[in-house]
């Protein structure tokens, strides 16, 4: 027996999206979601109100919560993508053996700047993460965290970074 | 810097990893650099730059039904099929039921995975062992689910409900390791789904229920507001109302019955009676035992006589015992102690027949209370004996049966005391929650 409720007829989900389709739109534009990706955010959304529908009382609301959060995920994995390319990549240019040359410096130079911009406790995360190339444990260690708080410490200070060397302003998320 | 800037489709390769070494360097030299170019592209990022979908969502989704359209009618089928499959395999044993599941392709759908989970809940008492089975072969059929008929992220909220149900059906089962490894799995799980808060209130509740049972209240609080904010916000009055009664039970097991009652009058202004008559039955319950612990007992009587009409004789039978008992207790403290043990001793008896050791055990201690008080020291005594035999013949657990020695021993000196009563009652309460727990007489 299903403890909520009766399952939905079929077809009661393109009414709904009929209905609703303004206010999806609205979503989208406050979100500012690229309509090349609106596609595969709505279907994740009413993909999931098909398999759960059994357990949605308010369907309409549901489905318009269900598409705001995918919407704050996908900025937040797109932000996060960026940030995990750029962190791959300064690892990769810091451990690099290859003797400095004037243009091979600037960069370290660049890099000392934009953290030099940063908040006191990144701009030590991250010396010693690309300047002594110290992991995640002995950084914690090193400044006194906890080693399953370092990781999302560490995540906030690449996201300043980016921000600093891309000139994009501060991650906030944004709220329809 | 180098002269050649990255391209659009280059740098979107960058921030998907796809890149050479070289190639992600030139990259990051030109951000680092405050190339205006490169910073151009970085915007796309945000959410400032780029043309939204305003005006299309109507043709969006008219092209997204026609692809989802198939995927609808089949998972009503599916709704409609997996009750049917549930009692095909109800009775057999865990074994045969783990066999039959596994090999055959019509149990591997989302519809009969949560048809596992709601039976592992309505299972939950009457049968723990058999709702931790239900719920373990619930995970078995969410990891065979077919790719291609839910994204990595709805199956992964899947996977966090059913660890969810395990957690709970091992804390009744009084294995709190066990169901701490559970919780663990189902927020592993909660992670990497689709950011439902309706999924996450789901584990928040379960959560709450655990941190109770650990006695570990302020942090079972925390998760239960939690749940409750997160349905308020989805607009699940009914499921807050029900989040409202576990938290009010919490309030209630640690020692603040007014507060249950400001809980549970709130959660019976949410719940739907009609999409859950068990819940409002059950709120309405614990009002009653909270009204009777303030002191309130013509209103505690109230509520028990309208429960009497709304329980099932058959199918309640433990509820409406419960329910006698909460009456005597009410009658006891109006000073009508005859009523009171009469009422008592006829729960005693239907928990004996039973076979309910533990309930028969804290119901003769209530009797025995009310007798020493009165001054019947004879009676308290036989009733100890009687309850150590009957307690021994019905397999107690060897802690309990510890405590209720201290209590015949005592008796037998006349040397039986309420305080000592009392301690005895308390630790047989708490380790009904915990059947681990050492009795230290």
């Amino acid at each position: 027996m299903t403890v909520h409720g009766a399952p939905a007829a079929a077809g009661s989900v393109e009414l709904l999206l009929g209905r609703l389709a303004p206010e999806i739109g609205e979503v989208f534009a406050s979100f500012k979601i690229p309509y090349q990706d609106s596609e595969d955010l709505l279907q994740e959304a009413l993909l999931a109100l098909l398999l759960k529908r059994d357990r949605i009382q308010e369907p309409a609301s549901w489905l318009l919560g269900a598409l705001r959060t995918q919407c704050l995920i996908y900025w937040r994995r797109r932000r996060r993508r960026l940030y995990e390319a750029i962190d791959a990549t300064l690892l990769e240019m810091a451990a690099d053996p290859v003797p400095a040359d004037d243009e091979r410096t600037n960069w370290r130079c660049d890099l000392s700047h934009a953290i030099s911009h940063l908040s006191d406790r990144c701009k030590s995360i991250l010396r010693l993460r690309y300047g002594l190339g110290y992991e995640g444990d002995e950084v914690a260690e090193r400044l006194g965290y906890r080693a399953s708080s370092i990781r999302k410490v560490t995540l906030r200070c690449l996201s300043a970074l980016t921000h600093r060397i891309t000139g994009s302003p501060p991650a906030r998320e944004v709220r329809a | 810097m180098s002269l050649s800037h990255p391209s659009q489709e280059l740098f979107e390769r960058f921030a998907g990893g796809e890149l050479t070494a070289d190639e992600r360097r030139l990259v990051v030299e030109h951000l680092l650099a405050g190339c205006e170019r490169c910073r151009d592209l970085a915007a796309r990022y945000w959410p400032s730059s780029l043309p939204v979908a305003e005006a299309a969502a109507s043709r969006l989704g008219g092209r997204i039904w026609a692809r989802l359209q198939e995927r609808e009618l089949r998972a009503v089928r599916e709704r409609e099929q997996a009750e049917e499959l549930l009692a095909s395999i109800l009775n057999d044993s865990p074994a045969r039921r783990h066999t039959q599941v596994v090999n055959r392709r019509r149990y591997h759908t989302w519809a009969f995975c949560r048809c596992l989970q709601d039976q592992s809940i309505v299972r939950i008492f009457a049968d723990p062992h058999d709702a931790l089975a239900l719920a373990e072969l619930a995970l078995e059929v969410a990891q065979l689910i077919p790719p291609a008929d839910a994204t990595p992220a709805l199956l992964a909220d899947l996977k966090a409900r059913v660890w969810a149900r395990i957690a709970n059906a091992r804390r009744v089962l009084g294995d709190f390791p066990g169901a701490e490894a559970a919780l663990a799995e189902a927020r592993m799980w909660l992670a990497r789904g689709t950011g439902d808060p309706m999924e996450e209130a789901d584990v928040l509740e379960l959560e709450g229920s655990l941190r109770t049972a650990q006695r570990r209240f302020e942090q079972a609080e925390g998760a239960l507001r939690r749940a409750i904010r997160l349905h308020s916000r989805i607009g699940d009055r009914h499921a807050e109302g029900k989040v409202l009664v576990v938290l009010a039970v919490m309030k209630n097991t640690c020692g603040e019955p007014r507060q249950s009652i400001d809980l549970l009058q709130q959660a019976l202004g949410l719940i739907d009676a009609a999409r859950d008559p068990r819940l409002a039955i059950n709120a309405r319950h614990n009002l009653a035992v909270a009204l009777a612990s303030v002191g309130e007992p013509q209103e505690a009587l109230q509520h028990i006589a309208a429960l009497r009409a709304l329980y099932d004789p058959t199918r309640d039978r433990v509820s409406l015992l419960r329910l006698r008992h909460l009456e005597s207790r009410v009658r006891n403290a109006m000073g009508d102690h005859a009523t009171a043990l009469e009422g008592l001793d006829e729960v005693r008896r239907q928990f004996m027949d039973l076979a309910m050791p533990l309930e028969v055990a804290l119901t003769a201690l209530e009797m025995a209370t009310i007798q020493v008080e009165l001054g019947m020291l004879d009676a308290a005594q036989r009733l100890a004996s009687e309850t150590m035999a009957i307690s021994r013949s019905l397999g107690i657990q060897r802690e309990a049966l510890a405590a209720l020695l201290v209590i015949e021993e005592a008796a037998q000196r006349k040397a039986l005391t309420q305080q000592l009563i009392k301690e005895v009652l308390t630790f047989l309460q708490q380790s009904k929650q915990n059947p681990e727990l050492k009795f230290r007489g």
